[in-house]
């Protein structure tokens, strides 16, 4: 019995490949709903990346998918520093209340408002860079691959997740980000669509875990 | 920003050598239909180091910006000039060019334009000054600069574009900057630093990065655009000569005896057929800049944004330098008082312009002027080398303590208003539960009842269909009604029933019937 301990901590490090299990490309940030983790290649939010999540109408659950993470990344770190989460050009306004109960701190979120496209792009580069920013999410219809491309470099130097929200009818549109997540409404059934998971397969799951 | 090793040669490309790659930026000029190039045949690449690149800038606006540039306060302006013995604007600030007045434009026919028109006399050696000022700015794009005097610069960029992201990203942004420095311009890229210069000051000046394409441009470039003297010019006209191409389909011999040689090895350095080596400038070892007030002021946001506009210009210069600065000198010299000395000084050396303006604008703060002001300046004589934690590329922070500039960079593009935190407010009112604050606020915490992630800047007065509310389809109620009833006291009062009601689309939505008549409905925020 012993002997099969060490064993077990070997194949629990995410660089062992296992037949029948998917590769599992280094460790990434819990989203707080394990049956998503577990779909992700990361088993989590893939680290100093880019997310993209396609949503139509706000009100898909695509807030409720972060808080749990929001959440664990605004409290202060072992070494007592803190990160910012940075909304920006939000399509409504991001309500206090509700993020307070969701367990956000608030002295840790910072709102920009950009109307022009250029402008969303260039402040989610520049927050995404800076190292001071734990999340960035944006808001944007549309974005070039060459700013995509911007923003994943970005969220890599900066050591920040970004979460861009776009319209669903993108996609079909290449994009350079590590992962792309679809949230889709039919009726009562909510699913969570993973198009694009590197490292991992696509694949879509029941959302019920998003409804209010 | 330099880019460390790069390539030179001492002689510019010849144009008409084969084996070259196809164009790399079709259509930066029109072409002609029928196209006299070849098609480009298998052969080695050209060497690297000899396709050089030329970019010009044209300064139109420095007789301006040596008298002070825009003055900001709407007074129209202009800079005068004797030109044929005729005095004549030479520069114009955007209020007289809004009303017509451009440079060019008699004096008189300005007056007739603008009868209010405040002038000044042109400064010749401030200029040279500010060329080469601007020229020290401009090594931040690339190691290679030179002054072309009266008013432009020459720039080898071919060294900086992978380092900028391409031609495009790189014109971008020095027209970005130049426009932060309130500098006008016109900007052009050819092969040749000659080519570059007529180019921009041709009415369509072009971005051309093809070497064969080089004799097309020229060719149809006026002849105004060689700065050849007025009556050689003149002559040329009256032979029907009137662009460059016409000038050289003439005899090469005979054009060289009747008007000058000088002028043919123009015409050949344009082409790339005679080398035009160009003197690179380099930096000086101290900043030391001035600036001119439009007019006397006692103004300290004017007095301040003069000086923000030095420190742009620093900031550049620090770049090009890879170098910071921990105190600068500012002087503000008076009429009729002494000048006035401050020093100022940040934390750290830095060469970040926001954070240059923000001590300079804490500083401003603390002084009463001692009399109008008429002249700005800038002096920075310790400029040390950074350790690289400073500059855009490498300001980030793992521990997040500067967070601050963060704030201060997006407030610089968009504006202050557009960055706030969040706090809490105890307040029933849903709306005025909550406000921006400044970031890093420390707001208050206490318990909140169950509420929406979105929330609507304005409510949402909803259709009802039998006194029942409808938002894309009927809505069934979940939950509710919570009873929101307060404010009377300060006019805002509200008596809401609110509900959490979901549509038929499966969205979930945060509703309230007024209380009072006509009890309508609204939407007021979207669970998510």
């Amino acid at each position: 019995m012993s002997s099969s301990a060490p064993l077990d901590n070997v194949l629990r490090d995410a660089r062992i490949f296992r037949a029948g299990e998917r590769a599992r490309t280094g460790k990434g940030v819990p989203t707080g709903y394990r049956a998503f983790d577990r779909q992700l290649a990361t088993a989590g939010w893939p680290r100093a990346s880019l997310t993209e999540l396609l949503v139509d109408a706000p009100g898909a659950g695509e807030l409720k998918l972060l808080m749990p993470t929001l959440s664990g990344l605004t409290r202060p770190r072992r070494d007592g520093t803190h990160r910012w989460v940075m909304w920006i050009a939000p399509p409504h306004i991001p309500y206090a209340p509700a993020l307070k109960d969701a367990g956000i701190d608030l002295d840790r979120v910072m709102i920009v408002h950009a109307n022009d496209r250029m402008d969303v792009l260039w402040a989610a580069e520049q927050s995404l860079r800076s190292g001071n920013c734990a999340a960035v999410l944006l808001w944007v219809r549309q974005a070039p691959i060459k700013a995509m491309r911007r923003l994943q470099l970005a969220a890599a130097e900066g050591d920040s997740l970004g979460f861009v929200f776009r319209p669903t009818a993108c996609a079909d549109e290449p994009s350079p980000a590590t992962l792309r997540l679809m949230l889709t409404r039919d009726g009562e059934t909510r699913q969570l669509h993973i198009l694009k998971n590197r490292g991992g397969r696509p694949t879509a799951l029941d959302a019920d875990f998003l409804t209010p | 920003m330099r880019k460390p090793g790069q390539s030179r040669s001492l002689f510019p490309t010849l144009p008409f050598e084969e084996g070259r790659k196809p164009a790399r930026r079709p259509g930066s000029i029109p072409g002609p239909a029928n196209d006299p190039t070849p098609p480009p045949r298998h052969a080695p690449e050209r060497a690297p180091g000899r396709d050089r690149l030329w970019l010009a800038i044209e300064c139109v606006g420095l007789p301006l910006l040596a008298r002070g540039g825009e003055s900001g306060d709407g007074v129209p302006r202009a800079i005068v000039d004797e030109v044929h013995g005729a005095l004549t604007v030479c520069a114009a600030n955007a209020a007289a060019r809004d009303q017509g007045v451009k440079a060019g434009l008699p004096l008189t026919a300005a007056y007739a334009l603008i009868p209010e028109l405040i002038t000044g006399e042109r400064d010749p050696a401030k200029e040279a000054r500010w060329l080469e000022r601007l020229g020290a700015w401009c090594l931040q794009f690339t190691s290679e600069v030179s002054p072309v005097p009266p008013n432009a610069l020459v720039l080898e960029v071919r060294g900086s574009l992978t380092l900028f992201g391409g031609l495009d990203a790189l014109v971008q942004q020095l027209r970005d900057a130049l426009g932060a420095l309130g500098v006008t311009h016109r900007l052009a890229v050819a092969p040749t630093p000659l080519a570059a210069l007529w180019s921009a000051r041709s009415p369509q000046p072009a971005l051309l990065d093809d070497p064969a394409r080089l004799p097309d441009l020229i060719s149809r470039l006026p002849l105004g655009v060689t700065g050849w003297p007025l009556r050689i010019r003149q002559r040329l006209a009256g032979m029907g000569l009137r662009r460059v191409g016409d000038v050289l389909r003439l005899p090469r011999d005979g054009f060289a005896r009747r008007f000058g040689r000088e002028r043919r090895a123009d015409l050949d350095r344009a082409l790339g057929e005679l080398a035009d080596p160009r003197t690179p400038m380099t930096l000086p070892p101290a900043f030391d800049a001035t600036a001119d007030l439009a007019a006397e002021t006692e103004r300290l946001d004017l007095i301040e944004h003069a000086i923000g506009t030095l420190l742009v210009e620093l900031g550049g210069v620090l770049h090009a330098h890879q170098r910071g600065v921990a105190t600068f000198r500012i002087t503000l010299r008076h009429l009729d008082a002494p000048r006035t000395t401050l020093d100022v000084g940040a934390s750290q050396p830095t060469r970040e312009i926001p954070r240059l303006k923000r001590v300079l604008h804490e500083r401003l703060e603390t002084i009463t002027l001692a009399a109008p002001v008429i002249e700005v300046g800038v002096h920075a004589a310790r400029m040390v080398p950074l350790t690289g934690r400073d500059g855009d590329l490498f300001s980030r922070s793992v521990n997040g303590a500067e967070w601050p500039e963060l704030v201060e960079t997006l407030r610089a593009r968009l504006g202050v208003r557009a960055v706030h935190g969040l706090c809490l407010v105890p307040e029933h009112r849903p709306e005025a539960a909550w406000r921006y604050v400044e970031p890093g606020t420390p707001g208050a915490s206490f318990e909140v009842p169950e509420r929406p992630l979105w929330m609507l800047s304005e409510p949402v007065r909803l259709h009802q269909h039998g006194g029942w509310p409808r938002w894309e389809g009927e809505l069934r109620m979940l939950r509710g009604p919570e009873r929101i009833e307060t404010g009377w006291w300060d006019g805002r009062d509200v008596a809401r029933d609110y509900y959490v009601a979901v549509n038929p689309a499966s969205l979930y939505l945060w509703i309230y019937r007024r209380r009072r008549a006509p009890h309508d409905w609204y939407l007021h925020g979207v669970f998510a």
